[in-house]
């Protein structure tokens, strides 16, 4: 009996000098420091490690997360993670994801594929049993207002969670940066700091060869369910794109960072005229629009063809890479943008995510 | 005397359907002219007559969304007042309505596996080239055509009206569990899509659903007239109305497929609009102080029409950019004036008497 007693208290001090480990590690840290956090709100690195300010929408308190050994098997809970892995060639040590047949990334299907990563079933309902049996080294989730019990299991199952709050910052780039969390999380940060600041610069030029424009294109966005209207509000993610590529948002003015529920008629009176139609969610061709409801062709954008959405890369399955992979690479965004509201500055560009509806 | 007394009941009713239409054409007025957008009232009046505002926008805005929605709110005010009085009746119930057997159920779990089958059936019914806004309306109508057999095969065979009542209890349960398990394992657009139909909608119908729509709802209107008189039979208790010679069995089908039709059309078009269906009889019944069917189903028809009117341009917020949805708004105004009626009438023995 003392033996047993013995071997367990020899275990847990060895868990916990492995524990331990990485926290004297980080004074090692010369890169850190350097590496400074410039648009996102949401995250910091410092000598403690990094430091969400905000996990889930309205938290109070700031989680710091050490930054740990390299870890090996890990888990991410949102498609729009994976492609920051995929920058930082992190992806074959993914051996976990809900719900894989919304993946757009190619690599990613490939080794869901060849069953290196394993399906945990629906989103928000993950099988935690097979979570647990996967052994991960750290699992990246996404909490929408401290309601998942799912990830305080796993936390007590030893696995740390990790909170990823990309989601709330409210820049393009301020989202994309988050490609130094994971690289600093992996310590790959001299890597990220180069993507994110090709990243950024790519942006910026483009933001300023929009701004040379004299005319700016009026547009308007989303589409109905049932009798309303769901737009992006002004100060939304997707109104500053519009804005940052030379167009000018008719709903600008608005204040919201959320989504606008708008009647039919406000719309139809406001964006009647308007140049262009851009983003019709799951609708993928003119045919489409019409055939759930005529009165979207009385619009000028639909009747002279100007109707652009994000659906140039779907996934087999109906997964779309813009949302996807979009967040990640603001710079290609602006980029498809601007070609399609001023095509005269983009001569020859092949546009990525977004396409004329057919 | 007796003819002395039809004739001041004439002249009664006379007064008040006068009243009604009236009160139906200025909530039909006030529809059309109150929306988002502020349309002037000389604008409105230019259009009515000569079809234009000078204002092409504003036309279509008349044209393709105003007026379908009032036509829209019109039927399915009349439909759910219809099919509600008709359900109150057959099974004396005051709980009773559209909805009591089982049919937004059956129309829900159509609706749901429509939307999270979605993206099979769409490529589906693009191939044979239908729109996609008949998706939910196939069905919809189908689910709620599935439970109305069920029902009138158990209605033929039934003795009791009651127990019709829990088979469509059943119903609601058994596709309740189905579209929660579908839920469970779909995408969360895909569970928005569903909440989204369920909150009801009546603005979504354009003219191309309209000509299908307002024929069906028109047949149902009037066969419901004509069953008012089997109706009122019904009212002095099934045996009573048996020994009257009545034919129960065929009553019940006909009233039962008659709901259907209306209740099962409105859900499939508009999507379910719940409490109206169970409180207009009640409020019909106690403003104007009759149970007689003859009067009570033009009564419902034209005050389900004009205040589901009233109902839909409160749900608008006039000269505001967002809306309500439909259902919130029949039940945060219609509720507080039921129970004031109750509070004065003090009870609700007068619906189920002769």
């Amino acid at each position: 009996m003392p033996r047993l007693i013995f071997y367990i208290s020899l275990i847990s001090t060895l868990v916990m000098l492995g524990s331990c480990r990485p926290k004297s590690k980080e004074n090692t840290g010369k890169y850190v420091g350097d590496l400074e956090v410039k648009y996102a709100k949401k995250f910091n690195i410092s000598e403690a490690g990094l430091t969400v300010s905000e996990p889930w929408p309205g938290a109070t308190q700031s989680i710091t997360y050490p930054i740990k050994n390299d870890p090996h098997r890990i888990v991410v809970t949102s498609t729009t993670h994976l492609p920051y892995l995929e920058m930082l060639g992190l992806e074959d040590r993914l051996v976990g994801f809900p719900s894989t047949q919304y993946i757009s990334s190619e690599k990613i299907r490939k080794l869901v594929e060849d069953g290196k990563i394993t399906d945990l079933g629906p989103d928000g309902n993950m099988n935690l049993e097979l979570l647990i049996a996967l052994q991960p080294d750290v699992v990246f989730a996404f909490d929408m207002g401290r309601e998942s019990s799912t990830l305080d299991k796993i936390e007590e199952a030893g696995i740390p969670v990790v909170y990823n709050a990309d989601y709330l910052e409210a820049s393009a780039l301020g989202r994309a940066e988050w490609v130094k969390f994971f690289g600093v999380y992996f310590q790959k940060e001299q890597k990220a700091d180069s993507i994110f600041n090709h990243i950024a610069d790519r942006y910026d030029s483009l933001k300023a060869l929009a701004s040379s424009v004299s005319k700016k294109p009026t547009l308007f966005s989303g589409v109905m369910y049932g009798d309303i209207w769901f737009l992006p509000g002004g100060k939304n993610w997707a109104a500053e794109f519009y804005q940052d590529a030379g167009g000018e948002y008719l709903w600008a003015g608005d204040s919201s960072t959320g989504w606008l529920e708008i009647s039919f008629e406000s719309v139809f009176d406001k964006a009647q005229l308007a140049d262009f139609w851009i983003g019709t969610s799951t609708f993928n061709t003119m045919q489409e629009l019409v055939g759930q409801d005529a009165r979207y062709g009385e619009f000028d954008a639909y009747k002279n063809d100007q109707v652009f959405s994000y659906n140039k890369r779907i996934s087999p399955s109906g997964g779309y890479d813009f949302f996807e992979s979009g967040y990640a690479r603001p710079d290609i965004v602006l980029a498809d943008l601007i070609s399609v509201l001023h095509p005269e500055l983009m001569p020859g560009y092949e546009t990525y995510y977004f396409q004329k509806l057919p | 005397m007796i003819q002395q007394f039809l004739e001041t009941s004439r002249q009664k009713w006379t007064r008040v359907f006068v009243a009604l239409v009236a009160l139906f054409l200025g909530s039909l007025l006030l529809n059309i002219s109150l929306g988002s957008v502020a349309i002037g009232f000389t604008d409105l009046m230019s259009f009515l007559f000569s079809g234009t505002t000078n204002n092409s926008g504003w036309d279509l805005i008349l044209k393709t969304f105003r007026l379908p929605k009032a036509i829209t709110a019109i039927l399915v005010g009349s439909a759910l007042g219809i099919s509600g009085l008709q359900m109150q009746t057959l099974f004396r119930n005051p709980l009773a309505g559209p909805y009591i057997l089982g049919i937004s159920s059956g129309a829900g779990l159509g609706v749901a596996i429509a939307i999270f089958l979605g993206f099979y059936l769409g490529g589906f019914l693009e191939l044979s080239g239908i729109g996609r806004s008949w998706l939910l309306v196939v069905a919809a109508g189908a689910g709620s055509l599935g439970v109305l057999l069920v029902v009138s095969l158990a209605a033929t065979r039934l003795k009791d009206s009651v127990t019709l009542l829990i088979i469509g209890l059943m119903f609601g349960a058994a596709s309740g569990a189905l579209v929660s398990i579908l839920q469970f394992f779909s995408q969360a657009e895909n569970i928005q899509a569903y909440v989204i139909w369920s909150f009801g909608s009546l603005g979504s119908l354009s003219w191309t659903e309209l000509h299908v729509f307002i024929p069906i709802i028109l047949i149902g209107l009037a066969s419901s007239i004509l069953l008012s008189k089997p109706l009122n039979t019904l009212l002095l208790g099934e045996n009573y109305a048996i020994s009257l010679g009545l034919n129960l069995k065929k009553t019940r089908l006909l009233i039962i497929i008659n709901t259907a039709v209306l209740a099962g059309t409105v859900t499939a078009f508009c999507g379910p609009i719940a409490f109206f269906g169970v409180t207009l009889p009640h409020l019909t019944r106690m403003l104007f102080n009759t149970s007689n069917h003859l009067f009570l189903t033009p009564l419902v028809i034209v005050f389900g029409a004009a205040l589901m009117l009233i109902f839909d341009t409160i749900a608008q917020l006039p000269g505001m950019e967002a809306t309500l949805p439909i259902n919130a708004v029949t039940a945060l105004f219609g509720a507080p004036f039921v129970i004031y009626i109750l509070l004065r009438k003090k009870n609700l023995n007068y619906s189920f008497k002769s």
